[in-house]
């Protein structure tokens, strides 16, 4: 930090002072005086950022004017330090400002945290619903998945994912429900056969009441009355001559009246028939009704398709739907139209012909009317009666006519009603009521035809009453009547009335009767019709419902097997399945294991047999080897001898000569393949000391020695030509001890050598051939005498080294020789 | 004696030091008394002061040379100038 090397060149010595001593004050050591420092470099800055910026630059600003190459690395280094020394120092009060802002944060945070829990308790909540449902699978996710609207598709999805993980499968009998399918409701919803007989009854009913309605005796009785009435008005008015005849004539209509009011109160039959069919038409609409709700009980199923889910029908047994109801096939179409047509062709000319035919018995019955109304009627008046007469013949035709097409028209109608099985032609209500009419009215006419023929049968035997009883009456005028004759002839009115009254009283007797047996009659037929065609057709709605139920039923059953065997195929499939991937596991692991234990016994074996080999292998080798050693190590021992005496020859040479190439040659021909000799012999090659011997250095260390003994005070510095004088004075003073005790301890006391000891032990030395002490000991010399006695040191440490590798060579030599040596026991 | 290719040993190198040493000063103590007998001579009407002078000049100049020469830093293997002339050339790699 402190960059001593740099220092600043023109530094007021105060302000140098300050910036070491402020460096020192900011060792890490102390952090309090860093802050001091701190605080004292920057007043008042604590309030700012983390960021040591202001400070450095302050200190800057301080220092920037006088220091510039200072600036980079004080303000490195006190930024360095500010930052780690300011956060200790402001974690104190921006620890507190810290909290100022984050406390501030806080209470907007809390309610952010607020949220978030919230959120994450919600979420968790859901997660664990899910979990659990999923888990649980029966139930809870039921419970969910029926509350919750979309919950069941969710757990859906999840199942797609866990289902395969956990190995889960939706069970398919669980789905079915152990409940047959009620079909109760749908036989309710059938009118039972009682519904149908209430529905008879009902008719029947009708039909007493209509029977009821019929006139029954009172109305006779009244009528009766009248008629008695009238004869007594007679008799009451018996005084009354001049109405006399007028009266009878009265009477006679009155009686007539009378007849015609009983006729019309009669029975009539026409209407009876009207009312029959009325019941009739009653009993088919009530017969259809049936068969309609029939057909709304059983619900119109459509014809479904497998994919299909049953929205009509909640039953889960069945995926399809039941086909259609057993409906009884509908009228062929072509026919039914056909047929109408027909009818509706028909309809229009027979209606207008039972129109015609109407109005010309209406006619006829009108004319008839004002000739029987009209009193003074006469039978000579013949262009009324042939006009009557004609008007009944043309009713007469028409009405044939009429019946006859409507013969065809009924033909056509119970064709058509067969082949629609009961249904009514609209048209044929109309025409009924019409007929009935016509047929009323023909009857009417038919009646009022024969009435002259009464009128002239009653006046003529009228006549011949009055002839025979009162012969001489009748030939007299009306204004020739004595009293007594009058009187005769209301004793005979009144005797006449007397009989008719009796008449009349056994006519209404046996007309009550034969009402009464007629009614019964009626009754009993209308019952037994009645009966009979509920019977049928209460018979038939029901065969028809227990048809449709069977084949519904059928229907039912069917899909049901069906179902059931397709989920038994799958389920078949699935175990299938399942039974071939266990067995293929099964047979997969086994496999693997006896794979598994086969190699293992392959490998023991093949190891086996390859240690064997091995073994075999080695001895054989080391057979070999010990045969190539033992020639080895001859051959070698023969080297070694020749090495021996050419080492020898060079150590010579070394000592007392100099080598020469062909001595080092001959070596390498000797023992081409060693190394270590190579070695030692390129070090004797390249060794371009200049060949010295043993004498030579002796006579140089002799000439050396004087040397160093006339420079001894030379030091390495401060040599001055004076210094070498008195070195040389000195050295003719000192006279060498030549005692051998020099050598005698070992041990050379190093702190008291000096140049003229040294050089008396290196002498001794030489004298003892103790070449490498000698040299030691040179080395130890110092100043002008060691660079006097630079060249022979070196010079004889390179004699030194050769002589050690040539003895190193004859060593090694003999290591060979002694390696060659025969082993003895 | 040395071969003229063999470079020089330091102990030889002393001696050569010596012989360089004594020969330059006589050389220049008797150019500095030529010097100063041509002076005086010449210059100074023969004066005694100048040969002196010269002679002594000479045999400073010449001690301080010695001095120098024998001051100078031993390099082992260092090719004085004589031996240069004599032909010596490349210093030995030291061994040292």
């Amino acid at each position: 930090m402190l960059r001593a090397a740099h220092l600043p060149r023109a530094q007021p010595a105060a302000l140098n002072f300050l910036l070491v001593s402020k460096r020192w004050q900011q060792t890490p050591a102390s952090p309090g005086s860093g802050t001091t420092a701190s605080t004292k470099s920057t007043p008042g800055s604590h309030t700012t950022q983390y960021a040591t910026n202001n400070p450095a630059s302050a200190f800057k600003t301080q220092t920037a004017a006088s220091r510039p190459s200072f600036n980079a690395p004080i303000d490195r280094t006190s930024n360095s330090y500010k930052t780690t020394t300011s956060p200790t120092s402001t974690y104190v009060p921006p620890s507190s400002q810290r909290t100022n802002p984050s406390s501030g944060n806080k209470s907007g945070g809390g309610a952010g945290t607020l949220v978030k829990a919230i959120v994450y308790g919600v979420a968790l909540g859901v997660t664990g619903t899910l979990a659990y449902a999923e888990y649980e699978n029966d139930s809870f996710r039921r419970q969910l998945e029926s509350t919750i609207p979309y919950s069941a598709t969710i757990l859906g999805g999840i199942d797609q994912v866990i289902d395969p993980v956990l190995g889960r499968q939706k069970s398919i009998t669980k789905g079915i429900t152990d409940k047959v399918p009620d079909l109760a409701y749908v036989k309710e919803k059938l009118p039972g056969k009682d519904q149908v007989k209430k529905l008879g009854e009902q008719v029947k009913d009708a039909t007493n009441h209509v029977v009821e309605k019929f006139p029954d005796k009172n109305a006779l009785k009244k009528v009766g009355e009248q008629a008695k009435d009238a004869v007594n008005k007679v008799t009451g008015t018996l005084t009354d001559q001049s109405k006399a005849k007028g009266l009878v004539h009265q009477t006679t209509d009155q009686v007539k009246d009378a007849v015609n009011t009983v006729r019309e109160a009669l029975p009539d039959t026409k209407g009876l028939k009207k009312n029959l069919d009325h019941v009739k038409e009653q009993i088919q609409d009530a017969a259809h009704t049936v068969k309609e709700t029939v057909k709304e009980a059983v619900p119109a199923l459509p014809k479904g398709r497998s994919g299909d889910s049953s929205g009509k029908l909640t039953d889960p047994v069945f995926i399809e739907e039941a086909g259609e109801v057993a409906v009884p096939p509908p009228i062929p179409q072509d026919k039914y139209k056909k047929l109408e047509e027909e009818l509706s062709q028909l309809f229009a000319p027979l209606s207008t012909q039972i129109d015609e035919a109407l109005s010309a018995a209406r006619e006829h019955i009108s004319h008839m009317k004002t000739l029987i109304d009209n009193p003074h009627i006469s039978t000579s008046d013949h262009e009324t009666w042939k006009k009557a007469e004609h008007l009944q013949e043309q009713a007469k035709t028409s009405y044939e006519k009429a019946t006859d097409k409507l013969r065809e028209w009924k033909d056509k109608l119970i064709e058509y009603s067969t082949a629609t099985n009961g249904q009514i032609h609209p048209e044929e209500k109309k025409l009924d009521e019409k007929y009935q009419e016509l047929h009323k009215q023909y009857t009417t006419s038919t009646f009022v035809k024969n009435f002259r023929t009464y009128i002239d049968e009653a006046t003529k035997s009228f006549q011949k009453e009055i002839e025979t009883m009162f012969p001489s009456l009748a030939g007299k005028n009306p204004t020739q009547l004595t009293h007594e004759d009058l009187q005769a002839l209301l004793v005979h009115a009144h005797r006449r009335v007397v009989k008719l009254q009796n008449d009349m009283a056994r006519m209404r007797i046996n007309e009550s009767d034969s009402i009464k047996a007629g009614v019964e009659s009626a009754r009993s037929e209308i019952d037994r019709l009645v009966e009979e065609r509920v019977q049928t057709r209460v018979a038939k709605t029901t065969e028809q419902l227990t048809e449709e139920l069977k084949s519904y039923e059928k229907n039912l059953r069917q899909q049901f097997d069906e179902q059931l065997k397709y989920e038994i195929v799958l389920q078949h499939q699935a175990l299938t399945q399942y039974l071939a991937d266990v067995l293929s596991r099964q047979y997969q692991e086994w496999a693997r294991e006896y794979e598994k234990q086969l190699e293992n016994e392959s490998m023991k074996i093949n190891l086996n047999l390859q240690n064997q080999l091995r073994s075999t292998l080695d001895r054989l080798h080391a057979i070999e080897q010990a045969i190539e050693a033992n020639y080895d190590s001859q051959q070698r021992g023969r080297q070694a001898q020749q090495l021996w005496i050419q080492a020898q020859n060079i150590l010579n040479q070394i000592v007392h000569g100099t080598t020469t190439e062909n001595d080092l040659d001959v070596i390498s021909k000797i023992v081409p393949n060693e190394k270590f000799v190579h070695i030692l012999l390129n070090e004797l090659k390249a060794d371009d000391s200049p060949v010295t011997n043993e004498e030579m250095l002796r006579e140089r260390f002799a000439h050396v020695n004087k040397l160093c003994r006339r420079v001894a005070l030379i030091d390495d510095e401060h040599n001055s030509l004076w210094n070498y004088f008195l070195s040389y004075l000195q050295s003719l003073l000192i006279v060498r001890q030549r005692d051998d005790i020099i050598l005698t301890d070992d041990a050379i006391d190093l702190n008291r050598l000096s140049t003229f000891t040294i050089l008396n032990y290196v002498q001794s030395y030489l004298d003892h051939n103790q070449w490498y002490n000698a040299l030691r000991l040179m080395q130890l010399l110092s100043g002008e005498p060691r660079n006097v006695a630079q060249s022979w040191i070196a010079d004889t440490r390179n004699y030194l080294a050769k002589k050690q590798t040539s003895e190193l060579l004859e060593a090694y030599s003999n290591s060979i020789g002694l390696g060659t040596l025969p082993r003895t026991a | 004696m040395t071969t003229p290719t063999r470079p020089l040993a330091s102990e030889e190198i002393y001696g050569e030091k010596w012989n360089r040493c004594v020969s330059d000063t006589i050389v220049k103590t008797a150019s500095g008394l030529a010097l100063g007998i041509v002076f005086s001579a010449v210059l100074f009407r023969r004066r005694p002061w100048p040969v002196f002078l010269g002679t002594g000049i000479g045999l400073g100049m010449g001690y301080g040379n010695c001095q120098n020469e024998f001051r100078s830093p031993y390099v082992p293997g260092q090719v004085s100038k004589l031996a240069t002339l004599r032909g010596h050339l490349s210093p030995k790699p030291s061994n040292n």
